[in-house]
């Protein structure tokens, strides 16, 4: 079957316009961008060699984005249709739970810090001030505490950020900044097990942040 | 059916009269439910700084949110996209409000690409199709009030019609991004044993029914082995199949099953709905007029 067969389903013919020159010329440099378009989605999407494995999948979709020069063959034709893919907002085709889905879970808790020990380390209110497993949040909170691009994990913005949902849940706590003497943000994960039959086991605690409540710099 | 046919015959555009709605309201949605959370994500006091950013994306590529960076202001312009999106939606003044909001919207990703799934991606990428294309010819206040106009051609059927390629291409889009999503899928091992649907289904940070599930999950382990592996296959497929009038159904029913049940069974909220309003791209004009026709008629037909 040729490309009339493949495509005669998608076609709604109706009377062709006149053959006039200006007509030509439309449709010629409409055909242009056409041919310019899909070279640049294909290139875009397809003209690299590697895929992310399941581990490293979150960090895969802005992998592609800021290192994909260096991982594809095809650079150079990459960096000139650059400018126009990320114009046209076709910068990425999502990859749904690809290549695998997640094999694990997470959560986000802030606790308060009650006292430090005799060794300086954070007594816990057990008790969650904030809890979440949304993925973004969790997305986020990995972010401040691995951060991608180099800055410094203890700067404000993850400062901010705590303060601003420990003052979301303010309203539930009596003098809060008075009770805790610093707050610690926690992720925890556990692995999926491989069938539903199966319990999920324990939790690997991982603290991205941890730190005295202070004013930010803004707050000053 | 030659090549310029394909390009360049005409196309009835109810279908994407619809998607235009729908992909417009949606987009409204996910600006105005992100103004909340302007300041701790958007704004100069974010928890990832514009440089940082701007480093992520690639710093040619840029957003209003690096030169607007007050809170109040980012919140405004937000609000202005969301507008910008319900009048595009709604056809009045189509072009315009639409490129507004897809400046915002594509602002607003770039800012903070960390908090963006998959309904985001594929919400810019319509819309950006959906400005190449003279959607207000149809269900839009732009063609009621040329009908009320006392200067007004007579609208015909022709009228509801352009020329193909920028729907060939919004169709070549979603075929796209289908075979790209097989295509990295088939690099994994999860759908090719079976396994994928219950890591997604049976995981708390997604799966809307957790715990509640979990004994159905263990009943019907084989078909959620089944379903794993013909979903990557269809993926793969899809871009193949769907130029055929005859498979069109199949392929399509079965992308309503999964988006469906991707919609009821996981906490990804617009991903379902954004993929099923793309097959109105892909469903011939005249079919979903059809259809909206004979809803009305059994409307006008209803008691009361």
């Amino acid at each position: 079957m040729g490309l009339q067969g493949l495509t005669r389903h998608f076609v709604t013919p109706l009377e062709r316009e006149p053959a006039v020159w200006t007509t030509a010329i439309r449709r010629g440099l409409i055909s242009c961008f056409i041919i310019f378009h899909l070279t640049a989605l294909a290139w875009w999407n397809f003209g690299r060699t590697s895929y992310a494995t399941t581990e490293e999948n979150d960090e895969f979709q802005l992998a592609i984005l800021a290192v994909a020069d260096q991982i594809d063959a095809s650079s150079a034709v990459r960096s000139v249709l650059k400018g126009y893919i990320r114009s046209s907002g076709l910068w990425q085709v999502w990859i749904l739970f690809g290549p695998d889905a997640p094999h694990y879970t997470g959560r986000v808790e802030i606790h308060g810090i009650e006292s430090f020990d005799s060794a300086g380390r954070p007594v816990l209110d057990p008790t969650p001030i904030w809890t979440d497993s949304a993925p973004t949040l969790t997305e986020r909170t990995r972010m401040i505490g691995a951060p991608p691009c180099g800055w410094d994990a203890t700067a404000s913005p993850a400062e901010r950020f705590l303060r601003e949902q420990f003052a979301r849940y303010k309203g539930r706590l009596a003098d809060p900044e008075a009770k805790y003497e610093g707050l610690q943000m926690t992720c925890a994960r556990w692995a999926l097990p491989s069938s539903p039959g199966e319990p999920i086991g324990a939790p690997g605690f991982e603290v991205l942040w941890a730190g005295p409540l202070r004013p930010t710099r803004g707050e000053r | 059916m030659t090549l310029r046919d394909f390009w360049f015959g005409r196309v009835d555009l109810t279908g994407i009269g619809l998607m235009r709605i729908c992909t417009g309201v949606i987009v409204a949605w996910m600006l105005f439910e992100r103004v909340p959370e302007v300041r701790s994500t958007y704004s100069d006091e974010a928890w990832l700084s514009a440089d940082a950013a701007a480093t992520l994306m690639d710093s040619a590529h840029t957003s209003l949110f690096r030169y607007i960076t007050d809170p109040a202001w980012v919140a405004a312009t937000m609000v202005l996209g969301g507008c910008c999106a319900l009048l595009f939606a709604s056809g009045t003044w189509t072009r315009l409000p639409g490129i507004v909001a897809f400046v915002i919207l594509c602002s607003v990703h770039v800012r903070n690409p960390k908090v963006l799934y998959g309904a985001d991606s594929t919400a810019r990428i319509f819309l950006f199709y959906l400005l190449l294309i003279p959607s207000n010819r149809c269900l839009s206040i732009d063609r009621w009030r040329r009908q009320k106009s006392p200067n007004a051609i007579p609208l015909t059927p022709a009228s509801s019609t352009c020329e193909a390629w920028p729907v060939r291409l919004l169709q070549i889009q979603v075929c796209l991004i289908y075979l790209a999503s097989g295509i990295s899928k088939s690099y994994g091992t999860d759908y090719s044993d079976g396994s994928a649907l219950w890591y997604a289904l049976g995981n708390p940070t997604f799966s809307r029914f957790y715990p509640f599930a979990m004994p159905l999950f263990e009943v019907i382990t084989g078909p959620l082995v089944i379903m794993s592996k013909l979903t990557l296959w269809w993926e793969l497929a899809f871009a193949f199949l769907v130029p055929f009038r005859r498979l069109r159904p199949w392929v399509l029913g079965y992308g309503v099953v999964v988006h469906g049940g991707i919609w009821v069974m996981l906490k990804i909220e617009f991903w379902g709905p954004i993929m099923l309003i793309s097959y109105l791209a892909l469903i011939k004009g005249e079919q979903v007029r059809c259809f909206l026709e004979t809803l009305a008629r059994r409307y006008e037909r209803s008691p009361g």
